[in-house]
């Protein structure tokens, strides 16, 4: 995954971001925990999971689900350091992992459910949405959220970024591992969900 | 105005739930048969004992016991006594067996740290002295943790079951501790901290004792020399849980885990009963366990932690990691009731399958 010019979709500022000057940066902790410092992984880890578990959330909106998926994202990420080209990309690099691994677990479930082994959840879009949110940015959210448990993973996981993480196209296909050319497509036919399901 | 829609499907995210992400991943990461590996190459086979030598065998295998003077120079040893029950002499720690009988079992721990799984006897005396103080076992298991200096100090901490613990500068008064509770004995400490014991001292007469419901030491009180009282921010000075909490993380951040378990240590004496005293158990049984190969202070710390009530999530992962700690102490008997009761309380959990396959076959 190459992650040199993407902006995050963690792009929240981060509450365990290095606030000192003396703080180390994502580049010095990710080659000290490439020399296999375990305090420097634990750093990382703590510096972004927060992040990390609100982008998983909002793309597997269930807690346990979002644990699950924030865990594998990690492990995949420390134990694949060495193929991060740019250290200091560490945020975005893992933003693309949460996101890339959120999608293959969206399609196993979708088969899974197909094959009658599990059954579908279905998001109680008033539980995931704050209370606190404005009424025109709530009711997209609900729109967004009551859809998506119907959507291919690829669109869903493209409809999230694009309507709740405010990406763009080019960033989405970035994160997405895909061409821009198939994101258009997979919003497309999302955005095009969504408008029937808003029709009355 | 814009408004960032992300800012409103946000989840819930309590410093407990990373504390037990970072537990899952950290766990997964790690090869636990390397490190041992690695530990016994470090720590050697063998020490020598003033009295008596004592082959210090890999954990596996607990080296029985006979009278005479223990000593655990540079590695921990492990040895078990005829009726089954076993300890654990830390690196540093030397201790005097006086009698084992099948009625009567008296040790002398002369120096350092101590830990015990006590098989039940009905009718035996089991006690072990450390300086003047005795403490009197029925069946249970417990640590005992002697410091020398300017401060002597006698820490006596309960895992499962209780103990009576005997001093000699308060003659008659016996303090019953139980487990998940720690009795403390030392001098020297400022008049704030020795000023405000949690609790009156028990009766000497250990049949008809209540049993102390704070997790607390119940310390004999009166004139010096000063007996610490554990009581949460008594003194102007202590640290408050708080800080200390806070003081573990960054330690621990900066790749110091020794100062790290220090805060959490410090934590758990000055604050037992406060709500981050479960979690700072959790994780200082973590430290010892992962990172300071001290597998009786992981025991000592991890039962502490389900003594404590330690959250449903940490609680599952505390009692699946005492299986690992009692398998890495060669305690099979420990090891065989920490996995039965990982597998009653947790029938599908996360860890059933590793669990199950320790401690030998069922």
């Amino acid at each position: 995954m190459n992650a040199l010019a993407m902006k995050p979709a963690l792009h929240a500022p981060s509450p365990e971001a290095p606030a000192a000057a003396s703080a180390p940066t994502d580049a010095a902790l990710v080659l000290a925990a490439r020399a296999g410092e375990e305090w420097a992984r634990e750093a990382l880890f703590r510096r972004y999971v927060r992040l990390a578990l609100g982008l998983a959330y909002r793309i597997l909106p269930f807690d346990q689900d979002s644990d699950d998926l924030v865990q594998d994202s990690f492990l995949y990420a420390f134990e694949r350091l060495e193929h991060l080209s740019n250290p200091q990309a560490f945020q975005a690099w893992l933003s693309s992992i949460v996101v890339r691994t959120a999608g293959k677990r969206l399609r196993r479930r979708r088969l899974q459910i197909r094959l009658g082994l599990r059954s579908a959840t279905p998001i109680d879009a008033d539980e995931v949405v704050s209370r606190a949110a404005p009424p025109d940015v709530a009711a997209e959210l609900r729109a967004v959220y009551g859809l998506l448990e119907k959507l291919p993973a690829e669109e869903r996981v493209a409809l999230v970024l694009r309507r709740v993480e405010r990406l763009e196209i080019p960033e989405i296909a970035e994160q997405m591992g895909l061409s821009i050319s198939t994101v258009k497509r997979r919003l497309n036919a999302a955005e095009g969900r969504l408008e029937r399901a808003r029709k009355p | 105005m814009t408004h960032e829609p992300s800012r409103y499907v946000a989840p819930h995210v309590t410093d407990a739930r990373v504390e037990r992400l970072w537990s899952n991943v950290s766990e997964r990461l790690e090869k636990p048969a390397s490190r041992v590996w690695r530990g016994l190459l470090l720590g050697g086979a063998l020490a020598a004992a003033a009295g008596l030598a004592l082959w210090l065998t890999r954990p596996a295998q607990p080296v029985p016991v006979a009278l005479g003077h223990l000593e655990a120079s540079k590695t921990k040893a492990v040895a078990t006594l005829r009726d089954g029950s076993s300890f654990e002499l830390a690196a540093g720690s030397s201790l005097d067996v006086q009698q084992e009988q099948p009625t009567s079992v008296a040790l002398v721990l002369q120096r350092g740290q101590v830990s015990f799984d006590v098989t039940h006897r009905e009718g035996r005396k089991f006690s072990v002295v450390a300086g003047d103080v005795e403490v009197r076992v029925v069946g249970t298991a417990f640590s005992i943790k002697t410091s020398a200096g300017d401060a002597p100090r006698v820490e006596v901490s309960v895992l499962r079951g209780a103990v009576e613990v005997r001093s000699a500068r308060r003659p008659g008064i016996v303090a019953r501790v139980a487990a998940g509770q720690s009795w403390i004995q030392e001098q020297g400490l400022r008049e704030a901290l020795s000023a405000a014991p949690l609790a009156a001292p028990v009766a000497a007469t250990p049949a008809t004792a209540p049993e102390r419901t704070a997790d607390t030491p119940s310390t004999p009180a009166g004139a010096a020399p000063a007996v610490a009282s554990t009581a949460a921010g008594v003194g102007n000075n202590v640290p408050s849980a708080r800080e200390l909490f806070e003081k573990a993380g960054e330690s621990r951040r900066a790749g110091d885990a020794g100062a790290a378990a220090h805060a959490y240590e410090e934590l758990l004496r000055l604050h037992p009963t406060d709500a981050r005293a479960g979690l700072a158990a959790f994780e200082l049984g973590r430290l010892r366990m992962d990172r300071l190969g001290d597998s009786a202070g992981a025991v000592s710390a991890l039962e502490r932690a389900v003594a404590l009530n330690v959250g449903p999530s940490f609680r599952e992962d505390a009692l699946a990691r005492l299986v690992s700690a009692y398998a890495a102490q060669g305690n099979g008997a420990a090891c065989a009731r920490a996995r039965d009761r990982y597998l009653s309380s947790y029938p599908a959990g996360v860890h059933v399958s590793s669990v199950a396959a320790r401690c030998g076959s069922r």
